[in-house]
């Protein structure tokens, strides 16, 4: 990611109100998108801050009444993907090398009690592992549909391609998704 | 809706994204056929599974993180007119930059190779040719200098 260049103009307080209100809103969802979508959170963090740097800078783009949230998530997306293009295949060779489950970064965000915790994890790893096999493409658009929840046509939007492509993305990935649960699933009962 | 729908319908019907009509069709579809309503309830449990672990994996922004956005944000620049001006003519003169940089590389290394290329080694000593020369020539017998034997004097004054 890009680092920092050196001021030209002050940050009006408009500007930081506006950044500092992004991230007590939207922070927490748009760490936990990037952290979905690279698995890391080393590349999750970069991600984050870049996204809302570019938000900051382009601040004047954004119309108010239509969704943050949507808007950030595509900055993040087009970031991921230019981040692979530019280094292609450093996120694949993140996945853990004996299929162990990843441990995310950050913060929870309730204080669980430790049985319920390792019972969420539990039931979640298998997902976790048949997501990070997915391709990013498909896991961006199972994440925005079956997590974000957001519609076909937003997902387009988000990611920059049309409708038909995300139902067939999506519908792809589930049937890969499905298969690779149950064989997860199934190796961990056995 | 006579015929089964497709699983693509289906995710569709699951994802709320069919139009009112399609909708009402495959639902209907559902209460009268118990192989659908299973594959749909398949699609569903892979939804909720999906949502669960969103949940799991779900974390805060980590504060150093906040205030490490918030620093950078100080520190970067703001998307001025002049701001943007600069970028766009950086970006556009890079090009040129780039095939300029090219071309004085080519030239250096085209003059460099010329100055190896033209100006060889010389593969012996050439000096010896001549001491060569200079000792055949005092002694070979039929050379201007050279003193003529007195069985030849004769032929020599003829």
């Amino acid at each position: 990611m890009g680092t920092p260049r050196k001021p030209m103009e002050p940050v009006t307080p408009e500007q930081r109100a506006f950044i500092e209100s992004a991230l007590d809103r939207y922070g927490k969802a748009t760490y936990s998108y990037a952290l979905r979508l690279t698995r890391n959170e080393a590349d999750a963090w970069d991600l984050t801050q870049e996204a809302f740097l570019r938000a900051m800078r382009a601040w004047t783009s954004f119309r108010p009444g239509t969704s943050f949230l949507s808007w950030i998530y595509r900055i993040v997306t087009n970031l991921y993907r230019d981040e692979l293009r530019r280094h292609k295949g450093r996120y694949m060779e993140e996945l853990p090398a004996d299929n162990a489950p990843q441990e995310f970064g950050g913060e929870k965000p309730l204080a669980t009690d430790p049985i319920g915790r390792y019972m969420e994890e539990q039931l979640s790893a298998p997902v976790e592992r048949a997501l990070a096999q997915l391709s990013p493409d498909q896991r961006a658009v199972v994440i925005l549909a079956d997590i974000e929840e957001y519609s076909y046509q937003e997902i387009a939007e988000i990611v920059g391609c049309s409708i038909g492509t995300v139902r067939s993305r999506l519908h792809r990935a589930r049937n890969q998704l499905r298969k690779l649960i149950e064989r997860a699933t199934a190796e961990t009962t056995s | 809706m006579s015929d089964h729908p497709t699983p693509e319908l289906i995710d569709d019907y699951v994802h709320r994204a069919l139009a009112p009509d399609a909708d009402a069709a495959v639902h209907a579809h559902f209460e009268e056929c118990s192989y659908c309503a299973a594959l749909r309830d398949d699609e569903r449990r892979l939804t909720d599974l999906l949502r669960s672990y969103g949940e799991a994996s779900e974390r805060e922004l980590p504060a150093a993180l906040r205030a490490s956005i918030l620093d950078a944000c100080t520190a970067s620049p703001t998307a001025g007119p002049l701001a943007r001006l600069t970028e766009t003519l950086t970006a556009a003169l890079r090009p040129l930059i780039a095939v300029a940089v090219a071309a004085a590389l080519a030239v250096a290394f085209y003059t460099g190779m010329h100055a190896v290329t033209v100006r060889p080694q010389p593969r012996f000593e050439a000096s010896s040719l001549f001491a060569d020369h200079a000792m055949i020539s005092g002694t070979a017998p039929f050379s201007d200098g050279a003193v003529v034997p007195a069985a030849l004097a004769d032929d020599v004054d003829q």
